[in-house]
C-alpha cells in the first residue's frame, strides 16, 4: 500500500517568520491550559 | 519514500526543538526516539523543552544540544495561590518564550500531546511542525498522521499494539526522510546502552558504592502514586522473601521517592518477620528509598541485573540503560504501549485488564522471574507452564498472563512486540490491538507484515470467533458507508471546483451542494450509530472525527477533495480489518486430524 506522504510531512511553512499569529491570545490559551493541567494533577 | 521535498541543505545543522511537557517516563521515551534519529541524522541539533522537575534526565544526555527548562512552579504557583493575576503571569510566560521565537526552527516536534503544549507549538516559528498545534484562530489541530493516530486512537483508549517509543521514532524518522533525504547509514545501532546518560555520583557518600559486588543485585522500585494502583507492602514482602530465601547469590536494593518511605518501612518489617532476621543487617537488602537523585538512581538501575517494578519512569529508565525489566502490570497500565522497551523484558499481569493489585500474586511474579532469570540454562526449550508445574505452582500459572518482549526484525514490521508465554486464548481486545496496529502501519509506514503473523489456531477460542463474526457483519456495512462518503465528497469537490465563488452561486448549484452536504452528514451519523452499536469499530468513528476536524483546505473544493481522501483512508483501514476477519475465521475452522495422530489414539484404547 502506497503511503500518502502529505499525511506524514507535518505542517510545512516556507516563511515561518511571516506567519500571522495572535501571540497574546495564544499566550493566554497556553497559560490557562497549563493552569488547568496543573490543577488536574494536584 | 521520496526525498524530493528536501527544503534544507542536509549538510547544515538541522535545528530541531522538541517539546516534552509530560512526565519523566514520556521524557525518556522521547530520548529513545531522538537517539535513533540522531544516529541516522548526525547533523540534527536537538533543543529539548522539559518541565524543570523532569529535566534532570535530559541534562545528562551528551548529544542533546540544549535543555530549555520550563519553570512550572515559578510561573504557575503565583496564579494558583492568588499572589499574581493571569495577566501579570502572562509577562513571565512571554519572557520565557522570548528566546524560543527569536529565529525560526527547522523543525518543532510537540511530543507532549497536550492542550497546553499545542498553544506553545502554535506560537513557535518553524519550517516543519509535528504534533498538536493551534491554527491562526487558536483552534486546535493535529499536524500529521501519527498525531491523528495519537489523538483518535491512543488518547481515546482504543486498544492498539504499537509502542509509543516506536510511534515517536517512526514519526520523526519519516519526517526527516521526507524533508532532509535518506540518512547516511543503515541505522542498525542499538538505542539503549549503559552509557546513555553521563552520570556523576559521589563514590564515598552512598552505601550503594560499598555493596557486595559478588552478589547479583535486583532493583525494586516502589511506586506510591495516589493516582495509580500499586502492590501492597505485604505483596512486596512476600515476593522479596521468596527471592532472598530461595535464590542464593541475589540481593535487593529498594528504590523509591520520599513518598515511598512509609511503604518501605512496612515492607522491611514484614520481611524481617518472614525471614526471621533483619535483611539489611544480613546485607541481603539495601534501602535507598528517598536518597537518590537522578544520577545515583540511574547508576543503581544501570548496575543491577534486574529492575522489578510497576513504575513507568523506572521501567523506561531501565530499558534505556539495557537493564532487564520485570514489569508488574496492575490497574489501568497500558503496557503494550508503554511497557519495557527492548529484548528479553517480562510483563506479569492478571487475567483481566484493569485488575486490582492483589490479582497479581507474589507467587506468579516470582515464578515468572525465576523462569526469566534462568533462560541461560533452559534456553526457553522449557515452557513457562512446565516451569510453574516443576515449581509446584501449576494453579498459580492459571491466574496470570506473562509476556516477553522482543524487537521484531525489520522484515516482520519492526518495533517491540510482547510475546505471550501463557497458553490463554486471544481475547477480542488482543485481536483488535493487532488489527489497529496493522492498519496504522499501512497508513503511515507504507509497508506491513503479512496479515495474522502473530495469530495461532490454538489461541482462537469460540468466544472470540463468535465476536469476530459479529464484527464481520458490521464491517461490511461500514465499508459501504465509507465508499459512499468518498464518492459524495468527490462529487462535492467536482461540483464546487466549477464554481467561481463558494458564496455566490445559482439556486440550482446551491441546492445540489446542500444535498451533497446533507448526504455526508447522514453518512457520518450512520458511522456514529454503527460505532455505538459495535464498539469494535469505535476506532474508525474516532478517526473519522479527527480527520474531518483536521482538514486543511479553505475553499469548498479543497475541503471536498481532502474529505474524499480521508474517507478513502478510512475505507482502506476497514478493508484491512476485513482481511484480518477473513484470515482469523478461516484459521479457526476445524481441520482434519492427521492419520498418524488418530492411529496413536486407537492404539492407546486397546487394553
Amino acid at each position: 500500500m502506497a503511503t500518502d506522504t502529505s499525511l506524514l510531512e507535518g505542517e510545512v511553512s516556507e516563511n515561518p517568520v511571516d506567519q500571522e499569529v495572535n501571540v497574546e491570545k495564544m499566550l493566554f490559551g497556553f497559560l490557562r491550559a497549563l493552569l488547568e493541567e496543573q490543577q488536574g494533577q494536584s | 519514500m521520496s526525498s524530493s521535498h528536501s527544503i534544507i541543505d542536509s549538510q547544515k545543522p538541522i535545528r530541531c526543538l522538541v517539546v516534552q511537557f509530560s512526565r519523566l517516563s514520556d521524557t525518556i521515551q522521547s530520548l529513545m526516539a531522538l537517539r535513533a534519529a540522531k544516529q541516522l541524522y548526525p547533523n540534527l541539533e536537538i533543543h529539548f523543552v522539559a518541565r524543570d522537575s523532569f529535566s534532570a534526565a535530559v541534562k545528562r544526555v551528551s548529544w542533546i544540544h540544549k535543555v530549555i527548562e520550563f519553570p512550572s512552579e515559578l510561573i504557575l504557583a503565583p496564579v494558583l495561590n492568588g499572589t499574581k493575576s493571569e495577566r501579570q503571569s502572562l509577562g513571565d510566560l512571554a519572557r520565557w518564550i522570548g528566546p524560543l521565537v527569536k529565529e525560526p526552527w527547522d523543525m518543532v516536534i510537540n511530543w507532549s500531546y497536550s492542550e497546553s503544549s499545542s498553544y506553545l507549538t502554535g506560537i513557535l516559528p518553524a519550517r516543519i511542525k509535528l504534533g498538536f498545534s493551534r491554527r491562526k484562530d487558536t483552534s486546535f489541530c493535529s499536524l500529521d498522521g501519527w498525531s491523528h493516530y495519537m489523538q483518535a486512537i491512543v488518547q481515546s483508549g482504543v486498544t492498539q499494539n504499537i509502542h509509543i517509543t516506536d510511534i515517536l521514532t517512526t514519526q520523526i524518522l519519516t519526517a526527516l526522510q521526507i524533508h532532509f533525504g535518506e540518512p547516511e547509514n543503515d541505522g542498525n545501532a542499538p538505542v539503549t546502552s549503559k552509557s546513555f546518560f553521563t552520570l556523576t555520583t559521589k563514590s564515598n557518600e552512598f552505601s550503594w558504592h560499598w555493596r557486595d559486588l559478588s552478589r547479583k543485585w535486583i532493583a525494586v522500585q516502589l511506586d506510591e502514586n495516589p493516582k495509580r494502583k500499586s502492590w501492597s507492602a505485604d505483596s512486596w514482602a512476600k515476593f522479596l522473601h521468596r527471592i532472598l530465601s530461595k535464590s542464593p547469590g541475589h540481593s535487593v536494593v529498594l528504590l523509591g521517592a520520599k513518598a515511598d518511605l512509609k511503604k518501605g518501612q512496612d515492607i522491611l518489617a514484614i520481611l524481617s518477620h518472614l525471614l526471621g532476621q533483619d535483611p539489611i543487617a544480613s546485607k541481603q537488602l539495601l534501602s535507598l528509598i528517598g536518597e537518590t537523585d537522578f544520577d545515583l538512581w540511574a547508576s543503581v538501575v544501570s548496575n543491577c541485573q534486574w529492575l522489578i517494578s510497576s513504575d513507568p519512569s523506572a521501567i523506561h529508565l531501565a530499558s534505556v540503560l539495557g537493564t532487564r525489566v520485570l514489569n508488574i502490570s496492575i490497574g489501568d497500565s497500558r503496557w503494550v504501549e508503554t511497557g519495557p522497551y527492548g529484548n528479553g523484558h517480562y510483563i506479569v499481569t492478571a487475567l483481566r485488564d484493569g485488575c486490582d493489585p492483589n490479582e497479581v500474586t507474589p507467587e506468579a511474579v516470582y515464578g515468572a522471574w525465576t523462569y526469566a532469570a534462568t533462560e541461560w540454562s533452559h534456553r526457553r526449550q522449557l515452557s513457562l507452564e512446565d516451569h510453574f508445574q516443576q515449581m509446584g505452582m501449576a494453579t498459580v500459572f492459571k491466574t496470570a498472563r506473562v509476556f516477553r518482549s522482543k524487537i521484531r526484525a525489520t522484515q516482520e514490521g519492526g518495533g517491540v512486540y510482547y510475546e505471550p508465554l501463557s497458553s490463554k486464548s486471544f481475547r477480542e481486545i488482543d485481536w483488535m490491538g493487532m488489527v489497529i496496529g496493522h492498519i496504522a502501519r499501512a497508513w503511515y509506514c507504507g509497508w506491513v507484515p503479512p496479515v495474522g503473523q502473530e495469530l495461532s489456531r490454538e489461541k482462537m477460542g469460540p468466544i472470540l470467533v463468535q465476536k469476530l463474526r459479529e464484527i464481520d457483519e458490521s464491517c461490511r456495512v461500514l465499508a459501504q458507508i465509507y465508499n459512499e462518503a468518498s464518492l459524495t465528497a468527490s462529487a462535492l469537490n467536482k461540483k464546487s471546483s466549477k464554481l467561481k465563488s463558494d458564496k455566490i452561486m445559482g439556486v440550482q448549484d446551491r441546492t445540489e451542494i446542500q444535498e451533497l452536504h446533507m448526504k455526508l452528514q447522514d453518512l457520518d451519523a450512520l458511522v456514529e450509530r454503527l460505532g455505538k452499536t459495535q464498539p469494535a469499530l469505535s476506532s474508525f468513528l474516532n478517526m473519522s472525527k479527527v480527520l474531518m476536524h483536521n482538514l486543511r483546505g479553505e475553499a469548498m473544493a479543497e475541503l471536498g477533495a481532502e474529505a474524499a481522501a480521508s474517507y478513502r483512508q478510512l475505507n482502506e483501514g476497514v478493508s484491512i480489518m476485513r482481511e484480518w476477519l477473513q484470515y482469523s475465521l478461516n484459521l479457526a475452522k476445524p481441520v482434519m486430524v492427521p492419520l498418524q495422530a488418530s492411529r496413536q489414539i486407537r492404539q492407546e484404547l486397546i487394553p
